[in-house]
Parts: C-alpha cells; structure tokens; sequence
C-alpha cells in the first residue's frame, strides 16, 4: 500500500513538473494557442472583445487592408513578372503604400498590426524584385517570395485565433 | 548685548517663527509669468482634445492638459509664487526660429514684455525628427514596386548627429537642417526677454521607442516591429534622441554660464530618464512597445482613417501629466524663483513689500496672520513657509523678511550656495561682515543697488555653503551691526 501511494506520489509529483514546464513555455508573453498553427501559436492570446474589434474593423474601415493581403497570397508562391505587373497596377489603383500604415494603425490588435506592416514590407520587397530589370534583383526574387508567404501565412493564422477567441 | 546672547535671542525668535516645509517663493515686485514656448512636445499635441493649428493642449472646452500647462497648476496649487498666468504659445512644427515669435504672442496674450519662467522644447524639428521617423516607416508616396529597398530609416546614426550638431552650433548649417538659429542663439534670444531672477527650463525629449531587449518575447523574435518600427532601426532612433538630449543639456550649460551674472538661471530636464525610462524596472518604462506606453503609435483619424502623421510618435496625456510632475518637482527643488531679484527696491515676497502694513497687505487679499512675540509680530502667509517676516511693534510695518533654509534666497543667494561661488559672482559687491569663530561663521551682506536694501548671510566654514539668510532694510537686520530688530 506504501509503495503504491509513494508510486502515485512520484507520478502526481512528475505530471506537476511536467505541467509547471508546458505552461511556463508559454508565459513570457501570456501566449494562447487555441487553435492557432505554427508560429502564431507563440503570439499573445486577445480577448473576445479585442478579437471582435479586429475583426469588426477589417471588414469595415480596414478592408482595405485585405486586398493588400490577397495580393500578396497571389504573390506567394512562384510570381510571374506578369502577376506582379497586374498586382502591383491594381494595388496602386485601390491602396498605397502610405494608405496601409494609417490603416494597420487602426488594427488594435498589435501582433496583427504588426504582422500586416510586416507583410506591407515584404510584398513592397516582392514587388521591387519582380518588376526590376536588374537580374541581381530577379536572382533574390525567391528568397523574398518565401519571407512573403511566412507573413502572409502568420496573418491567416492570427485571424484564425482571433475568430476562435471571438467564437 | 554681546554676540552670543544676539543669536541666542535670534534663535529664540525663530523657535517662534520657523515653519516646516521647504519654501519656494517669488520676491519680484509684481507676481510672475510663464511662457510655455516650444514645438508638439509642448504644445500638447498627441494628446485628445488639443485644439487648433498649433494643436495646444490648454483646456479650451475639454480636459487636454499639456505639461506646461499642468506644471503650472500644479505650482500655483501648492506653492507659494503669486502667478499672474501662464501663456502656452508653444506650437506644432516649431523650429528654433519661431521661438521669438511665440514670445511675441505671449506678449500680447499676458500684457507683459518679460516672463520670469520660461519653459520650451525646441529642436527636433530642426533636425527633421518627424520626416525621418517617416522615412523609417516608409511613408513616402511612392507606388507599390518603387519603395525604397531595404525599408526602414533612410538616414543614418552619423547623418543625424551631424544635424544636432549643426543645431548645437557645432557645425555650420547645411543638408538636413531646417532653420537658421542654433541652440546658442536660441538662449541668448530667450534671455533677452528674461528679468533678472527669471529662470528658463529646457525640456528634453523622451526615447520613443523601448530597447528591443525588453519588447515581449513575440516582438523581439516573430514580428520585430513597434508600431511600424523595425527592430533594427530602435538603435538609430534612440541613438538620435539620446544624443539630441546631450547637446541640449550641453548648450543649456553654456547658456546658464553666460547669463549667470545677469541673473538669469538657465535649466535641463532629461524626461527621457525621468519621467519616461526612470529605471531598469518595467514599471518605470514608458517608450512604445513597453509595458504601459505614455506616447501615441501609430495614429488614425476617425473620419478618414488615414494615418493622422501628427499625432502619431507624441506623448499621450498620461504622458505630459507626469512631465508636469517632474517639471513642477524640479522647480520646487531646484529653481530659485526669487533669485536675482536684487534690484528689488523695496524688497519684498511677491506682493508683499517692506514698510507695508498688516491692514495694506491684507487689502491685497492676501491671508495674511500675525503672531504677538516680545517685541515685533511675526507675519505668516499660510502655504508660505521657510520664510520669516517680522514688523516691530514700534512700527507696526514689515521691516524684516528671513530665509530660513530650504531652496529660496533673495538677490541671487540661496541657502547651499557655495561661497566661492557667490565670492567669484559677486566679486566686490559682496562686503565681508566679520567672523564669529565661536559660530564657526563667515558673515557677508550683499547691498541693493540704492543701497538701501541688502541681502546678508552667514557661510558655514566647515562646508563653505550659505547657511542662514535674511534680506531687508539696511540697519534692520538681527547682526551684528547692533541694530538688533526684535531683540
């Protein structure tokens, strides 16, 4: 009987530590994972009310941040100098460089401001590459197409969670 | 009565009178005026409420309070100076330049050619702070395909020093640089519309945003930005503002070595440091991207929703409500309102002037109390402290006003002072007294330009610092001239 409580002791005593290790990895920055995937899990969780704002706003005042987006999930994977040429006339046409800054501060979200002026950046990037007859440009083109869709993928991830958290 | 037993009835007395408290007062013979001058950081901008092109956080309808604003409600809530009112004039997008035109306004607005106080903010706009936080940002109205490559600031650490140093006057004025008058020029203008015994307080500016080092783990690692700002860029913008403070501090220095003699103090506030970054603790730390940021990010308008460029990268009001804090505290700890005030004749606290009766001071609507001693009433103010004011019977005026320690003087001498200092100031104007071995004392009296008046103070030998002051009538003092007032 001693030896199954010492037993049970030992094992409630490793699942404690256990547990003490799984949480404290993820308590710098008070993250929440709920249905997040890959690196978004790492990004501070968000209340349902500051989720609902978010989210409220990109479908309001901030839309147009979204056709940023859907640009730059075209511009994600393998461009072609015509897909940039198109992508970039509509862009100028719609939402500026400049427009997406004051935009993204309207997002209170910060890790999501953050990973939209992120991807203003990267796409910005593409886009230069893409459209630039220097063939230096033209061989980086790959590398920056990746660090495209790394922040565009964030972003799906971080809208996913904040729909989760706003249920 | 020998001189022993005079100090022994001084001290009497002053068991009577002293008050606790330290004591701040003004000793012009009219009440002072503060012109808040400056750029945003001053005005107020950033802060909800601010109104107008200047964008002046001064009431006007809502509760925007910028810090000099809140900095001289605070004073004249719990201090004793008598303030006739305060003009912020200070203005969003202000160089160097337009500092005498803000004083002008001021002018006009306060019916006075002079202030006693003047506080300002001045400088990041001549070195362009606002266009390369832009330039960091990528805000620049180029099309999508022709934005500047890498992204982030465009100019560098060793191009922004070179611009504070053209505003420190250290380098001739070229690229980059907006305006034409230097941080010299700049005090020395100042000074000129600045009484003897006025003091003039140069705000620096705070980090904007927080070492990276210290951003929550995510920011550092997943998405290095802040508010627009790239993580690689935080070193140059705080490089920049660190330097810009130092120049400032310097060149305000300069400025109060020059007008020293003239009786004009000049004065540096780091709020970098204190109130923004006072410590190494999260709590004490108030740039972007920390715990608890006391300046606006990135900033919409409502209406248009495009980004309101302005208000962006200001303080918030919780920002400039601590400015005010930490600017009234070093007034109270470390301005002399009353200094220089020397050719004060009659000389006097505030209102209140020698030779002015009970009943004439309280016809001023001054809460004036008395206090029966031996021979003379002791008069107090109540929320004056520090300061001994005594009408002899005999005459029933105000013959004497002391400084009883704490950090207000009269004639540009304050308790603390250092008595080489004052004797290298002062040179032959300041008479020697005598010496009271047994006090361990050295005695000097500074005389009114009609003579009439004079400051005199005893300097404790063991520290060499002025210990005990009184200002008043010659002939009307305690020691050692035998006229022993009160006694």
């Amino acid at each position: 009987m001693n030896r199954t409580l010492a037993l049970l002791f030992v094992t409630a005593v490793i699942a404690a530590i256990i547990g003490v290790v799984l949480l404290g990895s993820g308590s710098d920055d008070d993250s929440a994972g709920s249905g997040a995937s890959g690196q978004a899990s790492k990004l501070p969780g968000a209340t349902a009310t500051d989720a609902a704002t978010t989210l409220d706003y990109l479908e309001a005042g901030g839309a147009q941040l979204l056709l940023m987006h859907m640009a730059a999930l075209e511009l994600g994977s393998d461009p072609s100098s015509d897909d940039c040429n198109a992508a970039a006339e509509r862009l100028n046409r719609e939402v500026s460089p400049e427009e997406i800054v004051g935009l993204s501060a309207g997002v209170n979200d910060a890790p999501l401001q953050a990973a939209l002026l992120r991807e203003r950046d990267q796409l910005a990037q593409v886009l230069a590459h893409c459209l630039s007859e220097n063939p230096g440009a033209a061989a980086r083109l790959e590398q920056v197409v990746q660090a495209l869709a790394a922040a565009t993928d964030l972003i799906d991830d971080r809208v996913d969670q904040l729909e989760d958290v706003r249920g | 009565m020998t001189t022993s037993r005079t100090w022994a009835m001084l001290w009497l007395l002053l068991g009577t009178f002293i008050v606790t408290g330290a004591p701040a007062f003004g000793s012009f013979d009219h009440p002072t005026v503060w012109a808040g001058i400056g750029d945003s950081y001053s005005s107020g901008e950033g802060i909800p409420g601010a109104r107008g092109p200047c964008q002046r956080g001064h009431h006007q309808g809502t509760d925007a309070t910028a810090w000099p604003v809140g900095a001289y409600e605070l004073l004249i809530d719990d201090e004793a100076v008598v303030f006739q009112g305060m003009g912020l004039v200070a203005c969003t997008g202000a160089i160097t330049d337009d500092a005498e035109g803000q004083l002008d306004e001021a002018s006009d607005r306060l019916d006075r050619s002079e202030f006693e106080i003047v506080t300002l903010s001045f400088g990041g706009n001549n070195i362009g702070f606002a266009d390369v936080l832009l330039g960091c940002l990528d805000v620049n109205n180029l099309p999508w395909g022709a934005l500047d490559l890498p992204g982030g600031c465009d100019v560098s650490e060793a191009e922004m020093r070179d611009r504070i140093d053209m505003l420190a006057g250290k380098a001739p004025i070229g690229r980059g640089y907006r305006g034409s008058v230097t941080l010299p020029q700049l005090y020395d203008r100042i000074a000129d519309r600045v009484p003897s015994g006025g003091d003039v307080l140069v705000v620096g500016y705070p980090h904007l945003v927080e070492e990276p080092d210290r951003w929550p783990r995510w920011q550092r690692t997943l998405l290095p930005y802040c508010q627009g700002i790239q993580k690689r860029d935080v070193p140059l913008i705080r490089s920049a503002t660190g330097y810009l403070n130092e120049q400032l501090a310097l060149a305000v220095e300069d400025a109060d070595e020059r007008h020293h003699d003239e009786g004009i103090r000049f004065h540096f506030l780091d709020v970098s440091r204190d109130p923004y970054e006072f410590s190494e603790s999260p709590d004490d730390r108030h740039a972007l991207c920390s715990r608890d940021p006391w300046l606006n990010g990135l900033t919409t308008g409502i209406s248009s929703g495009t980004l309101r460029k302005e208000r962006s990268f200001h303080p918030t009001q919780e920002g400039h409500r601590n400015t005010a804090r930490v600017v009234a505290d070093y007034f109270r700890r470390s301005v002399r309102m009353d200094d220089g005030a020397w050719e004060l004749t009659p000389i006097g606290i505030g209102p209140i002037a020698l030779g002015m009766s009970a009943e004439e001071v309280r016809a001023l609507g001054i809460d004036l109390r008395t206090e029966r001693g031996p021979f003379c009433d002791a008069w107090k103010v109540p929320g004056v402290t520090g300061i001994r004011m005594a009408a002899p019977r005999s005459s029933g005026v105000l013959e004497s006003i002391s400084i009883i320690g704490g950090r207000s003087g009269a004639g540009g001498v304050v308790p603390g002072d250092s008595e080489a200092e004052l004797l290298n100031r002062f040179g032959a104007r300041l008479k020697s007294a005598g010496r009271f071995p047994e006090l361990n004392d050295r005695y000097y009296r500074l005389y009114g330009n009609a003579g009439e008046t004079a400051v005199q103070f005893t300097v404790d030998t063991s520290k060499g610092e002025v210990a005990f002051e009184e200002a008043g009538y010659v002939g009307q003092f305690y020691y050692p001239d035998g006229n022993e007032l009160c006694a």
